[in-house]
């Protein structure tokens, strides 16, 4: 880690703080960025609805079929990434895997848990000794929280108890609390395990970083039997491997049925997200559960353990280390995890919020990236022309695009005037729009057809009243994509602006009764 | 099964570029009210009639747009070529109405119908207990019709027959509406920013008036209110009147009253006129 730090001073900057003096400011400036394009575009839209709303009635209408354009080609990436899903779902990659030299590969499987129940954590494992892949180059690590008290100490004792005979090793890591300069919650816990695991597996037996995959869990990331007979294919077949991370497809498939219906638009979601981003692996970062080689996270230090979004703060880490030399390689095969489910309808909703503010709060990765690529000559200007446009375009559009489509956008006919008001296209306005949204929204359809083939078989206990309300469930994405996505996108990037940093939240994990995954 | 290719992904690009370069311009030249006429682009506007009740037919010039309905109130009508054109709006049981509006490029003129029912129910108000009176009697107690010759005690707002100028009491206002009775004529006027003007003062929307004579005939108005979307009106030779209040042709005006110097008061919503020394109650629109 020294010496990644020695090349690159700022690897491990989490905010403005951090720093001293011109690069503080610098710094300061950059994580202000977001919000002041989300707000400036916002607040901008309002005022020409006010002072020349027929600009803003074109805009709205050319914006409108802008994102009809822009559903029709992302829909196509959905549709494609669908089919590839299920290809690689059917494909024996243990067979595959039979070609290559395979047999000095290590899986070291990191499972970050704090206050979780032993049911959580347990089918989790168990989904791993049901794995395909020789379970003798698996280790897993049981990364508890000295924070989360003995009773976690000893689910994780049970745990190791329970599995050791079935893997190479099942190690239990204890992250120690109130250790200086960190932030509690995945990203320290995780970079703490992983060294943990470098020292008391990999230097204990002599592995080679080079041929060690450190993945990346939750605690409820259920993997399929070949999910890690197909990762080690990719890690495999990959041009330089240790220059990239292996992402999947996160499905929220553990408890799809027993979820409300907020819960499981949002959780699919996100799934459709990652799914369009598969087939678009330069705008890829790493997200969630994710899989990377043990030589490169030694070279960057390990994951960084004082900001909130770890999972793709990696990703940013490795690719400046990297001098913009690393990238992730999307291997279109599930992990299934929980969908976000509370005690209580509401304590639901409160629970979709904050993991969805949380997400959005990756926007602090602009600032890091801006900052590093400021001080990083090596890497070329045109990645970091590229990466920078993708990253500050993806966290504008999330908070501002719902707004203005279904609300600001309609704002001309509200405060345009009378002269505004009495014009053809003050009528028309409406009219086109809707033309454009629902245009848009028949796209839902699709979502809708995907969904039910992705979800796992309807559990007996549910009628087939639920199936239908799965089915129409996608009607709400309206609704979803202003409260879930953009409002909790600016609260990201307003509590950024004013440096009213977030801490870590550990989304709760409820599940009344479990369903296996199935194959997809 | 490999990731979508650079190039099939540049085609999918390119293709959506595109339609989107030959589709929104489009829309937004039809959103502008541009449509094509043969090989030429002509600028359109739109009339857009309000109704206020169900089930009635709106017609303009001589094709029927619609008939409302109890969530269908409004007739949007758009790729209107500039020209006048005759709006009617019907209904059975109704005085049948009928608006001359002038459509302007890329404008929309508006216009809501005044439909007014031909059965006007007029009932002399007593005192008395309901069951024991006639129905063409509207029975009130004591207390209430002493309250309603009261109404009629106190002065109208302006003085009918006094020399006025524009800057007198209005006898009513309504938003940015005044009615004035001047001279024994009765005037409408705009109050608020002239760029605001309602459609109901303007001949056709670039020719907007800010005040416009509702009733200038023979007849010496004495009162004028608003009333029922309207404007009820008495004359001291012809009794009262309800006047639609909108400066294009054709306006229409329902005599609900025919006997020369009544005079009228809204009382708690109702119409109430004296005549002499009796009350009547005028309901049913």
């Amino acid at each position: 880690m020294e010496s990644a730090l020695i090349k690159d001073p700022y690897l491990h900057v989490s905010r403005a703080s951090d720093l001293t003096g011109r690069s503080r400011f610098i710094y300061r400036l950059f994580e202000i960025l977001p919000g002041v394009l989300s707000f400036g575009t916002l607040f901008g839209l309002v005022a020409l609805s006010f002072f020349a709303p027929t600009y803003a009635a074109y805009f709205t209408i050319l914006f409108s079929g802008y994102w009809v354009f822009k559903t029709i080609f992302l829909s196509v990436h959905l549709w494609h990434n669908f089919k590839r899903l299920r290809h690689n779902m059917e494909v024996n990659w243990t067979e595959r895997l039979s070609n290559l030299k395979y047999h000095d590969i290590l899986h070291v499987v990191i499972f970050p848990f704090a206050n979780e129940p032993y049911e959580v954590l347990a089918e989790s494992i168990s989904a791993l000794e049901k794995s395909r892949f020789p379970k003798n180059q698996i280790a897993v690590v049981i990364a508890s929280e000295e924070r989360a008290g003995p009773e976690a100490r000893h689910t994780a004792e049970r745990l190791q108890q329970e599995f050791k005979d079935h893997f190479l090793e099942v190690l239990v890591t204890v992250h120690p609390s109130g250790t200086p300069g960190e932030l509690p919650g995945k990203g320290s816990n995780i970079a703490y395990a992983a060294k943990e695991a470098k020292t008391k597996i990999l230097d204990a037996r002599g592995s080679s970083l080079e041929r060690t995959l450190v993945s990346a869990f939750d605690v409820d990331t259920v993997i399929y039997p070949d999910y890690f007979s197909c990762l080690t294919w990719h890690f495999l077949t990959e041009d330089d491997p240790l220059h990239a991370s292996f992402q999947p497809v996160p499905l929220y498939n553990n408890n799809i049925w027993n979820a409300p219906i907020l819960s499981r638009v949002l959780a699919y979601s996100s799934t459709f997200w990652q799914m369009i981003q598969q087939e678009m692996p330069e705008r890829l970062t790493t997200f969630s559960s994710h899989a990377v080689s043990m030589r490169a996270l030694v070279d960057a230090g390990y994951w960084q353990k004082n900001v909130v979004s770890e999972d793709s703060r990696i990703f940013f880490n490795l690719f400046i280390h990297y001098d913009g030399n690393y990238r992730v390689v999307p291997i279109s095969y599930p992990v299934s995890m929980d969908a976000n489910v509370s005690k209580s309808w509401f304590g639901t909703v409160g629970s979709l919020y904050k993991q969805h503010r949380r997400w959005s709060y990756g926007a602090e990765n602009i600032a890091y990236m801006l900052f590093n690529f400021m001080h990083n000559p090596r890497i070329p200007f045109s990645k970091k022309l590229h990466l920078s446009f993708v990253q500050i375009e993806g966290f504008w559009s999330l908070a501002t695009h719902p707004l203005i489509l279904f609300a600001v956008g309609w704002l001309p006919l509200f405060i345009g005037g009378h002269a505004f008001n009495a014009s053809v296209l003050s009528y028309n306005l409406p009219i086109v729009a809707t033309w454009f949204l629902t245009l848009a929204m028949s796209g839902l359809v699709f979502s809708s057809i995907f969904f039910m083939y992705l979800v796992p078989q309807r559990p007996q206990e549910y009628s087939w009243r639920r199936s239908v309300t799965m089915a129409l469930q996608w009607i709400l994405v309206p609704f979803t994509m202003v409260i879930f996505s953009a409002i909790p996108g600016l609260d990201a990037q307003v509590r950024l602006f004013f440096a009213k940093y977030l801490g870590f939240w550990v989304t709760p994990k409820n599940r009344p009764s479990s369903t296996p995954p199935k194959g997809v | 099964m490999k990731p979508l290719s650079a190039r099939t992904r540049f085609v999918y690009l390119a293709v959506s570029v595109t339609a989107f370069l030959c589709t929104v311009p489009i829309a937004v030249f039809y959103a502008s009210g541009y449509r094509f006429n043969g090989f030429s682009l002509v600028e359109t506007g739109g009339i857009y009639v309000s109704v206020p009740i169900s089930d009635a037919s709106v017609v303009i010039n001589g094709k029927e747009e619609g008939v409302s309905g109890l969530f269908t109130r409004s007739f949007y009508t758009d790729n209107l070529v500039e020209g006048a054109y005759i709006v009617q709006v019907s209904k059975d049981g109704y005085y049948p109405w009928v608006k001359k509006i002038t459509v302007e490029p890329r404008i929309v003129t508006d216009v809501a119908a005044f439909l007014v029912p031909q059965s006007i129910s007029i009932r002399e108000i007593e005192i008395g207990d309901e069951s024991q009176i006639a129905s063409t009697t509207h029975a009130v107690s004591r207390n209430e019709y002493t309250a309603l010759l009261k109404a009629f005690s106190n002065q109208a707002t302006s003085s009918p027959l006094r020399d006025t100028d524009a800057t007198s009491t209005p006898s009513a206002t309504r938003g940015g509406t005044e009615l004035y009775v001047e001279n024994g004529n009765i005037v409408v006027r705009w109050i608020k920013d002239p760029r605001s003007t309602p459609s109901s003062f303007c001949l056709k929307p670039s020719a907007c008036v800010q005040e416009f004579f509702l009733e200038k005939g023979k007849d010496t108005v004495t009162d004028a209110r608003f009333f029922a979307g309207g404007v009820v009106y008495a004359t001291k030779e012809s009794g009262i009147f309800l006047a639609e209040n909108d400066v294009r042709p054709i306006p229409l005006v329902v005599p609900l009253y025919s006997r020369p110097g009544a005079e009228f008061r809204i009382v708690s919503g109702s119409l109430i006129v004296k005549d002499g020394k009796v009350l009547y109650d005028i309901s049913g629109f």
